[in-house]
């Protein structure tokens, strides 16, 4: 594996590494391409697995969100951004696929009410997040699970501020609602 | 109920920011005279802390790192042949249309005409309107040996 020797400095010393090695990714240096998955595979792969909650379909839209941004690293006006970049197609791959799930499942079983239970709860709001909308889910995902704030899950997502907060109120409403009826609270 | 609206309101935007004193002196007032309102706000706080415990925090595979490198270097290899392949196949085909061109100029084969001339015929003729005849070589003269 290969490691990212990032611990020692500051994020400026750190953005200026990063432009140096998508500088050098281009010419092919395969060095630099390592330390940049080694950057980012962690934080990629967190996330497409919050977003898909299946850790292996993240390993691999991961591993097609780096393909994707070194085929297209010639779009990439400035270098520093590369992160940002990788984000960005990194979600939108996962809503790709979010999308595809949702149309393929075009019937969901109800939830069943139950009481307690760590794994069952995991279970039960997993099954309430796929009834979303793909929008909805990545939009409530990168806010309450990746911690984004509204600028960055705007970016990410290329929508205005405006529709993350409409987008981000609709998915916690009804959630909350898929939540009340799954688990019987009212 | 337009306190209750403002209530709901208050609670979904206290997940993004600091309710003011004021703000905040309201939402307690008003949990504590509006049951519904109370109820709500609990399932609201619980569905989203349910929903944060369930973060997922997932480790890349051994093999992840040599995976990911091998299909980059397939892909670029790809890529590469991908940008010559139009100037491949060009270059075949007009390699195959100048072999044939040069066939042609250098094939030296006559054409002959199905004319009939020893018929009188002054026309060409189709092969079927051509009356077959069998040509026969002179007799070599034989020689009798008894």
């Amino acid at each position: 594996m290969f490691s990212a020797r990032t611990y020692t400095l500051s994020p400026s010393e750190a953005a200026l590494q990063e432009r140096q090695w998508v500088a050098k990714c281009r010419e092919g240096d395969e060095s630099a391409l390592g330390m940049l998955i080694a950057r980012h595979r962690n934080r990629l792969l967190r996330t497409a697995a919050n977003l898909l909650r299946d850790r292996h379909e993240a390993e691999d839209v991961s591993q097609e969100a780096f393909l994707k941004a070194f085929r297209e690293l010639h779009k990439l006006r400035d270098d520093r951004a590369f992160s940002g970049f990788l984000y960005r197609i990194c979600v939108r791959l996962c809503m790709d696929r979010l999308r595809l799930k949702r149309a393929e499942t075009t019937e969901f079983d109800s939830v069943e009410p139950h009481q307690g239970g760590n794994v069952e709860n995991r279970i039960v709001i997993e099954k309430l997040l796929a009834q979303l909308p793909a929008e909805l889910r990545a939009t409530l995902v990168l806010r309450e699970m990746e911690q984004l704030s509204y600028e960055e899950v705007a970016t990410v997502m290329n929508v205005p501020i405006g529709t993350v907060r409409s987008r981000l109120h609709t998915a916690r409403e009804r959630f909350r609602k898929l939540w009340v009826e799954a688990v019987g609270e009212q | 109920m337009p306190n209750c609206r403002k209530f709901r309101r208050l609670c979904l935007e206290r997940e993004d920011r600091e309710l003011r004193p004021r703000e905040t002196a309201f939402v307690d007032s008003h949990r504590e005279a509006c049951d519904p309102c109370r109820i709500q706000e609990a399932a609201s706080v619980n569905s989203l802390n349910m929903l944060r415990a369930i973060t997922m925090t997932v480790q890349p595979s051994d093999s992840y790192d040599s995976k990911l490198v091998r299909r980059v270097k397939i892909d670029r290899g790809r890529d590469r042949f991908a940008y010559w392949f139009p100037g491949i196949v060009s270059a075949g085909i007009a390699s195959f249309a100048m072999f044939a061109l040069l066939q042609l100029v250098t094939s030296s084969h006559p054409v002959k005409p199905f004319i009939d001339r020893s018929a009188g015929a002054q026309n060409f003729a189709a092969p079927d309107q051509i009356e077959p005849r069998l040509l026969l070589a002179p007799e070599a003269p034989r020689s009798i040996t008894r």
